[in-house]
């Protein structure tokens, strides 16, 4: 009797096709049946395995499933604005604020200055005053009169003054 | 009644309530992804995935393939691009056996199954287990659907987008691969 080649068998166990003349072979010949079979339990065997192992790891009651909803919702959910956005909205807003910053900086510090050259200027003047304000006309007066030649304005008016009561006598 | 039998009686309307969805084909689409990339994190990253695209895409089901048959469809397209994406690791993973077979072996034979008869059928699985390693990518999806998922040439053809020629073809040359790797008789 000739038996199944390794091919016929092999299409028997994946039950592609069942011809006739195969199908009552193996109903007579008792190696060509247990190939089949064997092949068949290890392949049954298989699966159960699959089935054991894969429930083994799903033991638990749907905890991913509420990270799927967690996940739909949050696919449903109004998306956030991307980094991308983050980012050049701050960087924008950092280019309109530290220029106007620094402007405002410079003229704060332009100001200071100014009142301190005032400040430096009238304390300048209060050191190098050698009597108080009030008697600035006396001291004025003092100064005409033992140094003659420092106020030249006032003595060459006064001369021209005298100058022109003089040649008013003479006429 | 099957799962997959069962879905063809649900009307297209049921995907709104998608908690039930999840609840009953969860077991199916985990055991199927599980089988395929053999890693329990990975496997259950990609059924989230893979129902989070269904619940994104549920307006767009229009039921003319079952539940069970769309929600397979994505599976097996996330199964692809994992293995496109982790092609090295992948393969790495499944030459060196990642599968526990502590695990998968657990109540192989039946408690009444002589220690002999045991170890026989822990070897016959491991040795299944690296053949299907071996398979190209659609031998190995078509092997499993067929073999693990108890699913009919047609449904296997409608879920991969094949014809019922095509997965013939691939399923005829997975079996005999396997069968020649784990030791046929003749």
């Amino acid at each position: 009797m000739k038996h199944l080649s390794p091919e016929q068998i092999s299409s028997l166990v994946a039950g592609i096709e069942v011809i006739t003349s195969e199908a009552a072979h193996v109903r007579e010949c008792a190696a060509c049946a247990t190939e089949v079979e064997r092949m068949k339990t290890v392949l049954m065997q298989f699966r159960g395995s699959v089935r054991t192992w894969s429930e083994k790891l799903n033991h638990s009651e749907f905890p991913v499933q509420k990270a799927i909803a967690s996940r739909a919702r949050g696919s449903d959910a109004p998306r956030r604005a991307p980094m991308a956005w983050v980012l050049a909205t701050a960087a924008l807003a950092a280019a309109v604020a530290i220029p106007a910053y620094r402007e405002s900086r410079d003229q704060a510090m332009k100001e200071q200055a100014q009142r301190d050259d005032q400040l430096l200027m009238d304390v300048n003047a209060h050191l190098s005053r050698s009597g108080p304000q009030a008697m600035d006309p006396l001291m004025r007066m003092m100064s005409t009169s033992a140094f003659p030649d420092r106020d030249l304005g006032t003595a060459q008016e006064n001369r021209g003054i005298r100058g022109n009561q003089g040649s008013g006598g003479e006429k | 009644m099957d799962a997959m039998d069962a879905s063809k009686t649900r009307p297209t309307a049921e995907v709104s309530d998608f908690d039930s969805v999840v609840r009953h084909y969860w077991p199916r689409v985990f055991r199927f992804i599980l089988a395929s990339v053999r890693e329990r994190d990975a496997a259950e990253t990609l059924t989230q995935d893979c129902f989070l695209r269904a619940y994104q895409g549920r307006h767009q089901f229009r039921g003319d393939a079952s539940l069970g048959t769309w929600l397979m469809q994505i599976a097996i397209n996330l199964v692809r691009d994992n293995a496109r994406n982790r092609r090295l690791r992948f393969w790495k993973k499944l030459q060196s056996t990642a599968v526990d077979c502590a695990l998968l072996n657990e109540g192989l034979a039946g408690p009444e199954a002589t220690p002999e008869r045991q170890a026989v059928a822990k070897e016959q699985i491991e040795a299944v287990w690296r053949a299907t390693g071996k398979l190209s990518e659609r031998q190995r999806t078509v092997f499993l659907l067929r073999f693990v998922e108890d699913m009919d040439l047609l449904e296997i053809a409608s879920v991969m987008g094949l014809t019922e020629g095509a997965v013939k073809v691939h399923l005829f040359r997975a079996v005999h691969s396997v069968r020649e790797r784990i030791g046929g008789m003749r």
